[in-house]
């Protein structure tokens, strides 16, 4: 006889015993627990994922902003100020390199002529001011910049003109020469340029024979795009970011930028509804045309956030920025359809999107139904507008804003089932918001560099808030106001 | 279970609504009682584990990532909830000293078709405390030896043996049953 169960037997035994077994407990232990439940405050991954990329996109954004404001005000303040390598080499003595003399023998016997009085009659001086203890690095930087301006005014055929802070020198240079030792690129047709060497005139043809060395040097080099920093050194009026190695490329002038820009803050009491396409209601909807939309009710609800503002002219400005933003509305009296897709799937079909019901209590109610719905959005909002000052006061925005659902929550009033029912998991609704706006508004100078502003705002949006049947678009109007703050850009002479 | 009625109802949850919480309980309480008997000695204590197991759920229920798993992060609540009652009790645990049964009349096929799984949680509450964990966590759970040491804060050996012991125990405790019920 075998009296001995197996142990496998056993554990299998055991296992499938328990497998799905349940115990219903009585209701007096929910009243014992009931009071004692406390939600821990960790917030949900998802949320906490959410709160993070906001945090470092804000933190990039201030970041941003804040390096470029505050290398402007480093090289403002070295505007103005000459070229120290270059200061100093022109009062160093006599201590010629090899190279230069070679440099200089083929300045001599290169057909560029460059006749200026001062120059010629500063010869020795020339010489001299070449003659440095600097390294080699030093002159390469500085010739360099040299170079380029004077390969630049090389394309005059006739005679051009080198600035200096107390002199004007006029060159005389063979545009052949040019073209023979640097590439079409780097010979721009810019008739002169203002170099910012005080005092002691400059050595002209020094800095043509090195320049030629250089161009020589770097003819067939490409040039990969950069922000020449050096060259604002060389500016009398102010920093002027050049975006690429050659000089006939655009630039940006970085203080003349930001002279433009404005940031603020902005809050917009709003008032938000919804409007209806002409057919909300697909064929093949169950729900009772003359239930839906009965009773529309607009809620307060609001936008605040970071205003950025371009003003390109007197009339013209362009404003973005990131706000929160919320859409809220109430439909009474509207119509709902309980769909059962299976056993295990229930859905309310709203004008709100769909909502899953199973095990809510709403699964039980009626095929159609009457019943109250209050919808509340919350979306991170980007607007795009353009703004037009028909006089100094006085303006009109239109824009395009962009927004991303954040979050939703819909309280739901049946009025077969007692009690609300509140619910965040509406199925459907779009995470991508567009809309249109359009606002009037007046400026108002609070100081030298302080403005607020207020005005009208109405917004619609394009694109419907939910994915089904129901086309609602939500509408908004309201007061916008805000406060915004002219950024200083020190030394700029406004 | 709907994942979407799932996410519904946790999220009432999180946001405190008390009709959330209930229907919270209802669905999963059946479940965590049945296993809080499994690892309890007696209903008493059994209720004991439950209480503080629901609560710790709705404590941390906002940690909850996967919804597909919530029954098995449930599970290793309560489980880890009755390890820490009964490592707090351990002063208390009394070892019975059962007597040998002679069931040698018995087939073992009549055995399982016999007990009832009352009768089998029965026999699992009377099995001393460090027995009746590792029975439960090897044999019902499928935890390995190592986990179940890890858990236990005793050496694979020891996990043996209780095991070893467990089984011995409850083939005699089924096979005492059985013939009384015969």
């Amino acid at each position: 006889m075998n009296h001995e169960i197996l142990h496998d037997d056993l554990d299998d035994f055991l296992k499938n015993s328990f497998e799905g077994h349940t115990i219903v407990p009585g209701d007096e232990l929910w009243a014992r627990i009931e009071p004692q439940i406390t939600l821990n405050m960790v917030p949900h991954a998802k949320y906490v994922r959410m709160k993070y990329a906001f945090i470092t996109a804000a933190a990039s954004f201030v970041a941003v902003v804040f390096l470029l404001f505050a290398q402007n005000i480093s090289l403002f303040n070295q505007k103005n100020q000459a070229n120290p390598a270059l200061v100093k080499n022109s009062e160093l003595p006599n201590l010629s390199t090899a190279e230069i003399k070679n440099k200089d023998e083929m300045a001599n016997t290169s057909e560029k002529r460059i006749t200026s009085p001062e120059t010629k009659s500063s010869g020795s001086k020339m010489k001299e001011g070449l003659k440095s203890k600097a390294t080699l690095a030093d002159q390469s930087t500085e010739m360099a910049t040299v170079s380029t301006v004077l390969n630049q005014d090389s394309r005059n055929n006739s005679g051009s003109e080198i600035r200096t802070s107390e002199s004007i020198l006029p060159v005389e240079i063979d545009p052949m020469e040019c073209q023979e030792v640097a590439s079409t690129e780097n010979c721009p047709s810019n008739t002169s340029t203002e170099l910012a060497i005080p005092e002691k005139p400059v050595p002209v043809a020094e800095k043509a024979t090195i320049a030629n060395r250089d161009h020589r040097k770097s003819a067939s080099s490409f040039h990969f795009p950069k922000i020449d920093l050096g060259s604002i050194f060389y500016s009398s009026s102010r920093p002027v970011f050049r975006l690429s190695g050659n000089r006939n490329a655009g630039t940006f002038d970085l203080s003349e930028f930001l002279k433009k820009i404005e940031v603020g803050f902005n809050y917009s009491p709003l008032l938000s509804s919804r409007t209806m396409g002409q057919t909300p209601i697909s064929g093949n909807s169950d729900i009772d045309r003359q239930y839906f939309n009965n009773i529309e009710k607009a809620l307060l609800t609001g936008s605040y956030g970071l205003d950025l503002m371009y003003k390109a002219n007197d009339k013209w400005a362009f404003r973005t920025g990131i706000y929160f933003s919320g859409y809220r509305h109430e439909t009474q009296n509207d119509a709902l359809h309980r769909e059962v897709i299976s056993p295990d799937q229930v859905v309310l079909n709203t004008s709100a999107g769909k909502i899953p019901v199973n095990g809510t209590g709403m699964d039980q109610l009626p095929k159609l139904s009457v019943f109250n719905a209050r919808i509340n959005l919350s979306y991170l909002e980007v607007p795009l507008v353009a703004r037009y000052y028909w006089d100094r006061h006085f303006f009109t925005d239109a824009g395009m804003n962009y927004s991303f659902l954040r979050s939703s929550k819909t309280t739901i009033t049946a009025e077969e089932y007692t009690g609300a029912f509140s619910y965040s998991g509406v199925e459907g609704l779009r995470k991508h918001a567009f809309a249109v706006s359009l606002g009037f508004g007046l400026d108002y100078k609070l100081g030298s560099r302080v403005k607020f502003e207020i005005g009208p705002e109405i917004k619609w949006q394009v694109n419907s808030i939910s994915a089904n049947q129901m086309n609602t678009h939500p509408l908004y109007w309201g007061i916008r106001t805000g406060i915004r703050f002219k950024l200083r850009t020190p030394g700029y002479r406004n | 279970l709907d994942k979407s009625v799932l996410d519904i109802i946790i999220s009432g949850c999180l946001q405190g609504d008390s009709k959330h919480k209930k229907a919270f309980y209802e669905l999963f309480s059946p479940h965590i009682l049945s296993v809080s008997y499994r690892y309890a000695r007696n209903r008493t204590d059994a209720e004991d584990i439950f209480q503080e197991s629901i609560l710790k759920i709705f404590c941390y229920l906002q940690q909850l990532n996967e919804l597909e798993k919530i029954e098995w992060w449930i599970k290793r609540i309560v489980i880890n909830e009755a390890i820490r009652f009964y490592k707090k009790n351990r002063s208390l645990v009394f070892v019975e000293d059962y007597q040998t049964v002679n069931s040698s009349e018995m087939e073992t096929s009549d055995v399982y078709k016999t007990m009832e799984v009352a009768e089998v949680l029965k026999v699992i509450q009377v099995l001393p405390d460090r027995m009746r964990l590792v029975i439960n966590l090897f044999s019902i759970e499928g935890f390995s030896h190592e986990e179940i040491a890890e858990m236990l804060g005793i050496s694979v050996g020891t996990s043996k043996s209780n095991l070893f012991d467990a089984r011995k125990k409850i083939k005699i405790l089924m096979h005492e049953k059985v013939r009384r019920i015969i």
